[in-house]
């Protein structure tokens, strides 16, 4: 099988059940996934990429292990081996004196195998208004990120050499607040409808188990009928399964109004003149915070 | 059975410049109305109002329902529009047509009272302009064998168009060259419900039963109510303008009335078992505009009924026309106009796109605060113009045509904010959050 950074571990685990005890002894995170409720969680959403980020350890080490077990890796894919490669500083960073910056190193706690969230969530808590936490430790903490980032903090992460990451939490002061929280329900409100590639869709289609995966076909139906077909669907829709609708366009007023409810993510794959597809889920950041 | 295929919508060219039109005669219908308010309060036969009337009519309403029908019957009849190029030359007709007529109303005062002949050929060229649209209506249609009552609705309104358009231009040959015996006010009467209830309700009527499903997610099986409708309508008319004809408008509209609103009440029962059928899901601001037009019909309706068995003093009949062209015709227009045009124009620019990114929606292809202001002018200038012609308060009057400019300036800007929109695709070429 090849393999590349965006492979997900799920598939390696398919092929080669032996992956399972290799790449859990990369990194001391990833030992969750001998965990059998963890893994069936994580596996089948986490790419190798994203698995090195938590684990904290390179693509490439990733890689080592997995050749001897017969993977091949895939060359042209090797830019997106590059690490987290964050912008420049945003201007609240910049502006802040360093007296304003509480520093929080949750390292110790990691590898003695504690989870930090507990205390990361009561450190901000206790934050005064206008001064950021900083977080360092050993990968991206990207569901703590989203997690703050919902409580209306301005984050920004920097990775200053390997294993070593700075992630800033920025508390806005009064008014800022509700500013900042309406311009993140915006912006994630933006978020929910993309389209993507033929690609990108079979790789999302396969983070589902089939059984997790209900399917409508609405293109033979007459107007209103499709919008009503989806709608109905999506109101007995679980949490955690996917809905593939195969539609004739891309339904515009549905996703007006998907948009708008905030309550779905939304991959658009146009197929030709007369055809889309669409892949909804429900809209819950945080489930992958385990 | 499918049946609606976007992909058989006509280019851009058929329909955009019928909407960039349209806003602007608002605008200047507005502008209009504020110099000339004082003919507000004065009767109805006065040049000037005849100018703003037709302005109203036929350069705001008619020059977007065409529009919006060029780009409507190929969706609903899965097929490409009879002629394009015929719905361009209807437009430019229609464009010259209104400036010509109501410039001719205008100076008519100033001309000695004599409407000019170049006045008559602008109503001559509306009236040419109507019949491509029948044509076009009736040749994209044909093959169309379903929503057969929605299609006789709205072909149906486009002929009672063409008879409209023609009387007009034959009571504005009456005015240049006096022929007729008749009383030109009451063939006024029945030339000016000819355009109310033929076309206008007709067309509504035909289009709502299409599209007020597909927005409301409802449905309804009870057809039979729309046929109903169609028959009761029609049936009122022909009688009235008949009798009318022949008789003078008497007493008897009364009856004739009673059919019309029979079939109204068949519209909607209509569209009340549409609306319990219909699957919840939030109103925006352009519905609202949908459901204001509704509770104008009914203040129209109500005004007609008074004045048919009241006769109040003659300025009731300014609010009355204005409560139908300003109040149910203006808002379904004002609302619609957003429900419609962002989709036209998103289908020029993103039916194609392929590969990774984010789309805007329709809706973001305009300002939403615009359009809320929009809404406030609008109410604040409909029924203070209202409030103003009954308590007959100048200032009050003066005021609210001032909030019709508003109105119509924010809607004219929201317009071309939609017509210069820009293909926003954002590839997104960076590698994905690991959270996706």
């Amino acid at each position: 099988m090849v393999i590349n950074s965006d492979t997900k571990i799920s598939q390696l685990l398919k092929e080669q059940p032996k992956a399972l005890e290799a790449i859990s002894r990369l990194a001391k995170p990833l030992q969750k996934l001998r965990n059998p409720l963890l893994r069936k969680l994580m596996a089948s959403r986490t790419t190798i990429r994203q698995a090195a980020e938590i684990g904290g350890c390179s693509v490439e080490a990733f890689f080592q292990v997995l050749r001897p077990l017969g993977f091949k890796t895939d060359v042209n894919l090797r830019e997106n081996v590059k690490a987290h490669t964050p912008g420049p500083r945003p201007g609240w960073l910049k502006t802040l004196p360093d007296r304003q910056i509480h520093t929080f190193d949750v390292r110790p706690m990691l590898a003695g195998g504690q989870d930090p969230l507990k205390e990361i969530m009561a450190a901000y808590k206790e934050l005064s208004p206008a001064t950021a936490l900083c977080i360092v430790n050993t990968f991206v903490p990207t569901p703590l990120l989203r997690l703050l980032e919902n409580k209306g903090a301005l984050t920004y992460c920097e990775q200053p050499e390997d294993r070593l990451t700075y992630s800033y939490f920025f508390k806005p002061s009064g008014n800022d607040v509700k500013d900042t929280s309406q311009q993140l329900k915006a912006d994630s409100r933006k978020d929910l409808i993309t389209t993507v590639t033929q690609a990108q869709f079979q790789e999302e289609l396969s983070r589902f188990n089939p059984a997790d995966l209900q399917q409508a076909d609405v293109r033979e139906l007459e107007m209103p009928g499709p919008m009503q077909t989806i709608l109905r669907y999506l109101e007995q829709l679980p949490k955690g399964h996917g809905l593939l609708v195969h539609h004739k366009r891309i339904p515009v007023y549905l996703l007006e109004d998907l948009q708008a409810s905030g309550d779905f993510r939304v991959l658009v794959l146009p197929v030709s003149d007369t055809e889309v597809k669409l892949l909804l889920t429900h809209n819950d950041q945080l489930k992958w915070q385990k | 059975m499918a049946k609606i295929n976007i992909a058989k919508a006509p280019v851009n060219s058929a329909v955009l410049p019928f909407y960039g039109i349209a806003a602007l005669f608002f605008i200047l219908l507005s502008i209009l109305l504020l110099f000339q308010s004082g003919s507000l309060t004065g009767g109805y036969f006065n040049f000037h109002l005849l100018s703003i009337v037709h302005i109203a009519v036929l350069g705001w309403l008619t020059m977007i329902i065409f529009g919006a029908g060029y780009q409507l019957l190929p969706v609903i009849c899965e097929r490409n529009l009879f002629s394009e190029k015929l719905a361009f030359v209807s437009f430019l007709l229609l464009l010259t047509g209104v400036v010509l007529l109501a410039a001719g109303f205008w100076c008519t005062p100033s001309l000695g009272a004599v409407f000019p002949v170049w006045g008559l050929i602008g109503g001559g060229l509306i009236f040419l302009s109507s019949l491509l649209f029948v044509c076009n209506v009736a040749g994209t249609s044909k093959i169309c064998d379903s929503y057969s009552i929605q299609k006789n609705f709205i072909l149906t309104s486009a002929i009672w168009l063409c008879w409209t358009t023609l009387a007009g231009f034959l009571l504005a040959w009456n005015l240049r060259y006096p022929y007729i015996s008749k009383d030109h006010l009451e063939l006024l009467k029945l030339h000016a419900h000819m355009g109310l209830a033929g076309w206008f309700l007709q067309l509504i009527i035909g289009v709502s039963a299409k599209l007020i499903p597909m927005f409301l997610l409802g449905k309804s099986s009870k057809n039979n109510l729309l046929t109903k409708a169609y028959m009761l309508i029609n049936a009122g008319m022909l009688l009235f303008l008949t009798d009318g004809y022949l008789n003078g408008v008497t007493d008897r509209a009364i009856i004739y009335l009673i059919l019309l609103l029979a079939g109204i009440a068949c519209w909607m029962l209509y569209l009340k078992d549409v609306y319990n059928n219909r699957i919840k899901r939030p109103l925006d601001i352009t519905l609202r505009f949908t459901g204001l037009s509704f509770i104008n019909l009914g203040l129209t309706i109500a005004a007609l009924i008074l004045i048919v068995l009241w006769r109040p003093p003659i300025r009731s009949q300014i609010i009355y026309g204005l409560l139908a062209i300003l109040g149910w015709l203006s808002a379904l227009v004002l609302g619609m106009t957003f429900k419609t045009l962002p989709f036209i124009v998103w289908n020029g620019h993103y039916k194609h796109l392929n590969g990774k990114g984010k789309i805007p929606l329709p809706k973001e292809l305009y300002r939403q605060n615009l359009l809320q202001l929009q809404w406030w002018l609008y109410l604040l200038a409909l029924y203070g113009l209202i409030a103003g012609l009954l308590l007959q308060l100048d200032l009050l009057i003066k005021a609210s045509t001032l909030c019709l400019i508003g109105t119509s300036l924010s809607y004219g800007l929201n317009i071309v904010i939609i017509l210069r929109h820009k293909t926003i695709f954002i590839h997104a070429t960076t590698p994905e959050a690991p959270d996706r």
